[in-house]
């Protein structure tokens, strides 16, 4: 479902009309952080996430064409009916498109967040399952055969894996532009529109190279979240003499920390890669992008295809980013390797939290 | 043969008497061995009390339901935890086979697996130099391919050493025998010869001690009855800890061990996670110890004369707060709480010892058993013998 906006001349920025606005940001991440502590309402977490990451496009489209702030682009919105509901941070009840109803102004944002949040979850498991299933029956399957000394076979593990990690190798690099793409457009096929996220990604080579880093590393915490358990004994001398209650209740504030990190890291993430795909969008040609092209027809029309800040295209820098899009995006593979090996999960192969569903998976 | 706690104390006492002795005179020719055969299993691959001797929770109901009450359960054995010494197969098993903790050094890794050597004199060694025992009677069976474990075979104490090893039984042996006799039948095209050179000379590198290539006849004799049987290719062996038991039941009718080692190590499985890896092992275990008393009350020489000691190289984590909570074994308390069974002429049927027993114990009391004397840090347990 494309959002089409009516075209109008400029109007002079105004400031924000959202008075204690900030207060929003700790009080949806507080809301954010509890919702995802379970993995069915952290469907909801990831429908807020990908409604965050609409706004963040918004923003970033008006900022990237008029070269103005973000308050300047957040008040800009804001002046326009059919913008208005993207202008303030994302909240849990607020809809964040055109409502007529009271109830549908006020309530609609629970809808939006949950029907996108299935959407979502609908497509990140369409475009991950076919290597994390394979990751998963490669690590079963291999382990099995080994167990059971089918040595006869023993080929077959590896060869899953490898064919899972090729897999990955492709997926991975396509999904952060896939996910913004999606949460922009409103479309499932948004996710697997191949030609349009390639173009993205070689419109803003070097950021997404950066972003696919600056994810890689934030999947670090979570990496160690799940290995320093194994020594919990050896971090916390005297742990297994802690009565049953003690342990569980530890167990718990294992889970929490985890889950704090990750709603603020995905915070972060997900708004800087709606920022890198909204500049890149706007490079592209107005079918290829329409929310994007809409949003910034609606406050500077006429002006067409950017094409100033797209990274300048050579072979060289193409093989270059590429390379280095698959070793950073391996790295994250080795790291789930490394974790499973230390603290073995069958879903956490199904699922990484910064990738899909936004839910640390806990033991207890 | 039976050993009772009168002869069990006389056997540690003339076990000292005789220690004494053998160092003041190191070239006398040892006594015949008249004492009970001791079978020696590694419940390995580092299991806990949970899945093994605790009733509801237990996969090895042979060992819990008919074994323990032929003997004396001792459900509170434990590894000392002690700084620089961890909770691993290699450390348990050389604590069983020495009666000493140390902190070891490797001498290096086969994969993830370290290679470590005895700094003290193993049972075998204790063994064969208190009694005249041959090599192939003092038997260490081993994983299905594990050149790591050819190093228990003998320590680096100058008064024991190499002359008094054990002979090891595992798929690595196998390998360098039926390399070497391919080689020396030389019946094979030349190409295939050449891949068997080849593939010795990497066997052979596993090996810098160089004991596992100077087999007695009486070893060769038996790989070569092993491959009438089964013929050359592994693949037609029993697999995993199976082999183990079968390679177990043959050295019994055709070597004639008197101290047998059996090192089961299939629970370990479960460090990539597939907790019913470790369930399977155990009872893949369990069945084993029955085919072995089976095969051990068929057979004269050992029927009434054989004593069982069962225990764990270590036990494996109980935490909450992992997937499978058993995972590893990473020093944690649960895992340096073991157990063992010892069950055989002499000892008490149907006892619990509800004591705290050191993991070093069962070395002390092997040696008190067949009347030698270890330097086991631990104590005999006489109090388990009628």
């Amino acid at each position: 479902m494309s959002v089409v906006l009516a075209s109008t001349a400029m109007p002079a920025a105004t400031p924000s009309p959202y008075r204690f606005a900030w207060l929003r940001i700790p009080f949806s991440a507080a809301v954010a952080i509890i919702l995802a502590l379970s993995p069915i309402t952290a469907i909801l977490v990831l429908g807020w996430l990908v409604r965050l990451m609409r706004r963040e496009v918004a923003i970033a489209v008006l900022r990237e064409r008029l070269g103005i702030n973000r308050s300047a682009a957040m008040s800009m919105l804001a002046s326009r009916p059919a913008t208005a509901p993207l202008a303030p941070w994302t909240g849990w009840l607020r809809a964040s498109s055109e409502r007529k109803s009271w109830a549908g102004r006020r309530l609609g944002g629970l809808v939006e967040t949950a029907r996108a949040g299935l959407a979502a979850s609908l497509v990140l498991a369409l475009a991950t399952l076919p290597f994390t299933a394979l990751l998963l029956l490669s690590w079963w399957a291999g382990w099995e055969n080994s167990f059971n000394k089918g040595y006869e076979q023993a080929w077959v593990g590896p060869s899953l894996a490898i064919l899972g990690i090729g897999i990955a190798l492709f997926v991975l690099p396509h999904l952060p532009m896939g996910l913004a793409h999606f949460a922009a457009e409103r479309r499932f096929s948004a996710m697997f529109e191949l030609p349009t996220l390639r173009a993205l990604i070689r419109a803003r080579r070097w950021r997404t190279v950066w972003l696919a880093l600056v994810a890689m590393l934030a999947c670090l915490p979570i990496a160690l979240a799940r290995i320093l358990p194994v020594f919990i004994e050896n971090l916390q001398p005297g742990f297994a003499d802690l009565p049953p209650d003690l342990i569980e209740a530890a167990a718990r504030n294992w889970h929490v920390l985890p889950t704090v990190y990750l709603v603020l890291a995905l915070i972060l993430l997900r708004r800087a890669q709606a920022r890198c795909y909204a500049r890149a969008a706007l490079t592209l040609p107005l079918e290829k992008a329409p929310f994007c092209h809409a949003i910034a027809e609606q406050f500077d029309p006429g002006q067409g295809r950017a094409e100033t800040r797209a990274s300048k295209r050579t072979l060289r820098g193409a093989l270059i980013s590429t390379l280095l899009l698959l070793a950073i995006w391996f790295a994250f593979i080795a790291q789930l390797y490394v974790a499973q090996f230390a603290n073995h999960g069958w879903w956490n192969w199904l699922n990484h939290p910064l990738i899909g569903l936004p839910w640390v998976y806990r033991p207890l | 043969m039976r050993i009772t706690r009168r002869s069990f104390n006389t056997g540690l006492a003339s076990a000292v008497a005789a220690a004494g002795l053998a160092s003041a005179a190191p070239t006398a020719k040892a006594a015949a061995y008249r004492g009970p055969n001791v079978i020696l299993v590694r419940f390995g691959g580092g299991v806990r009390r949970a899945e093994t001797i605790e009733a509801k929770t237990s996969f090895a109901p042979y060992f819990l339901n008919v074994l323990a009450k032929r003997g004396a359960l001792i459900p509170n054995v434990s590894i000392d935890a002690l700084k620089h010494v961890d909770t691993s197969h290699a450390e348990g098993t050389l604590n069983l086979l020495t009666g000493r903790y140390h902190s070891y050094d490797k001498i290096g890794a086969r994969g993830l697996a370290p290679l470590l050597e005895p700094r003290e004199p193993t049972l075998f060694e204790y063994l064969r130099k208190a009694f005249d025992v041959p090599a192939h009677q003092a038997l260490l069976v081993n994983g299905e391919d594990r050149p790591q474990e050819e190093y228990l075979t003998y320590g680096g104490h100058k008064h024991y050493g190499v002359a008094y090893r054990s002979e090891v039984l595992g798929l690595y042996r196998f390998k360098l025998h039926r390399l070497q006799r391919l080689l020396g039948e030389g019946r094979l095209p030349e190409n295939e010869l050449a891949e068997a050179r080849k593939q010795l000379e990497k066997l052979k590198s596993f090996d810098y001690r160089g004991t596992a290539q100077a087999m007695s006849p009486q070893m060769e004799r038996f790989w070569d009855r092993w491959r009438e049987h089964h013929g050359d290719d592994p693949f037609r062996f029993p697999r995993g800890d199976r082999l183990l038991t079968q390679l177990a039941i043959r050295a019994l009718k055709e070597l004639k061990p008197r101290l047998m080692m059996v090192n089961y190590q299939d629970p370990d499985y479960v460090h990539w996670g597939n907790a019913s890896h470790y369930t399977r092992a155990i009872s893949a275990i369990d069945q084993g110890l029955q085919q072995l008393t089976t095969a051990v009350e068929a057979d004269p020489d050992y029927r009434g004369r054989t004593v069982f000691v069962i225990v764990p190289d270590c036990g494996r984590d109980a935490n909450p707060l992992m997937s499978v909570p058993f995972q590893h074994h990473f020093n944690s308390r649960s895992a340096h709480e073991i157990f063992a069974l010892i069950w055989g002429p002499g000892i008490t049927q149907g006892r619990v010892l509800d004591k705290a027993v050191d993991q070093t114990s069962l070395a002390a009391t092997v040696g008190a058993a067949m009347g030698f004397k270890t330097a086991a840090e631990g104590r005999a347990l006489s109090e388990i013998f009628t």
